[in-house]
């Protein structure tokens, strides 16, 4: 069981890979990456993170063995916070490490700036004595 | 690459039946043992200390991350000290059951221009 986890996770990362490999002629050459704009990040999230996150953000492909997070709506400096952990090493995951490897920094916060404004189901936690 | 995502399809499909086995947690008990969250995932834009970021939304999250989270914090395989301290205080129950909560939280929303039906 744990074994066929790894596999569709294997696939899976490798199915994304390749697709965006095939779409991008530049890739690897990240001396003309392209500017970081929120209009790139919305192409990028189209190409790349979409597969697992879903198209809109907040319908995860449900993964078993790693289930991807709704990430639409998130906090934006969380959003930058984890990506730089898992492109640094701090927060380890093998799905998302290879995602994130390939980003710069402001490639990073244009990301978080779009993901952030995503129509969204997510919000913080009612609490009963703030009279929610 | 068109095999390769047919070979993925099918891994998938193998797995899904694990998936949905998964036991289900009870929202009513888990609003009650996530009293304790609240100090921190109820106030809004509540922020981490060091390094400065705010604290995820966690309400209408999708309950397997929920518990996968909880689960990775308990274990250490994701690092972070206040959180490996709130989650090694839960049963897999519990986090079956706050995962239940918080996700039956999601507010309504519009769909966004690139979502897929
Ligand atoms: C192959 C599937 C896959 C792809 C492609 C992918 N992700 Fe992820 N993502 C995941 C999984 C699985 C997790 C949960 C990992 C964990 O448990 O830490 C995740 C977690 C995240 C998180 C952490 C959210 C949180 O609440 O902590 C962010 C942010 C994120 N992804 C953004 C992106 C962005 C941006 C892209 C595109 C550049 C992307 N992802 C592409 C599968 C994917
Ligand atoms: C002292 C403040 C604090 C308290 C109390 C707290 N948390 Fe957290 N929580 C955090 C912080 C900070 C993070 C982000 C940590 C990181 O970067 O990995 C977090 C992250 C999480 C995540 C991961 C979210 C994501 O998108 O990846 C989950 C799930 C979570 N907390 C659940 C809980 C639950 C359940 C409780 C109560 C049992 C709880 N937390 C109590 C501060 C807190």
């Amino acid at each position: 069981m744990k074994s066929l986890t790894a596999l569709a996770i294997l696939l899976l990362g490798l199915a994304a890979g390749a697709s965006l490999a095939d779409d991008s002629p530049a890739a690897g050459a990240t001396a003309s990456a392209p500017p970081a704009t929120l209009a790139w990040a919305a192409q990028e999230f189209k190409n790349t993170c979409s597969a697992c996150h879903g198209a809109d953000g907040a319908h995860p492909t449900p993964l078993p063995g790693n289930p991807p997070p709704i990430v639409a709506g998130q906090y934006a400096d969380y959003l930058v916070q984890a990506l730089t952990e898992y492109r640094d090493g701090q927060r380890q995951n093998i799905i998302m490490a290879p995602q994130a490897k390939a980003l710069n920094n402001a490639q990073i916060r244009a990301l978080a700036a779009y993901i952030s404004r995503l129509p969204t189901p997510l919000h913080t936690l009612p609490r009963p004595d703030f009279g929610h | 690459m068109r095999s390769r995502i047919a070979v993925l399809i099918v891994a998938c499909a193998a797995l899904g039946a694990s998936f949905a086995a998964h036991a289900a947690g009870d929202p009513a008990k888990g609003k009650v043992e996530s009293q304790t969250c609240l100090g921190c995932h109820g106030i809004a834009d509540y922020t981490n200390v060091y390094p400065s970021y705010r604290v995820p939304k966690l309400a209408g999250q999708n309950a397997a991350y929920i518990v996968h989270a909880l689960e990775e914090y308990k274990s250490g395989a994701r690092n972070h000290k206040t959180m490996h301290a709130q989650a090694s205080s839960l049963t897999q129950q519990q986090m079956e059951d706050i995962a239940a909560y918080f996700s039956s939280l999601g507010k309504p929303y519009k769909p966004g221009p690139g979502a897929q039906p």
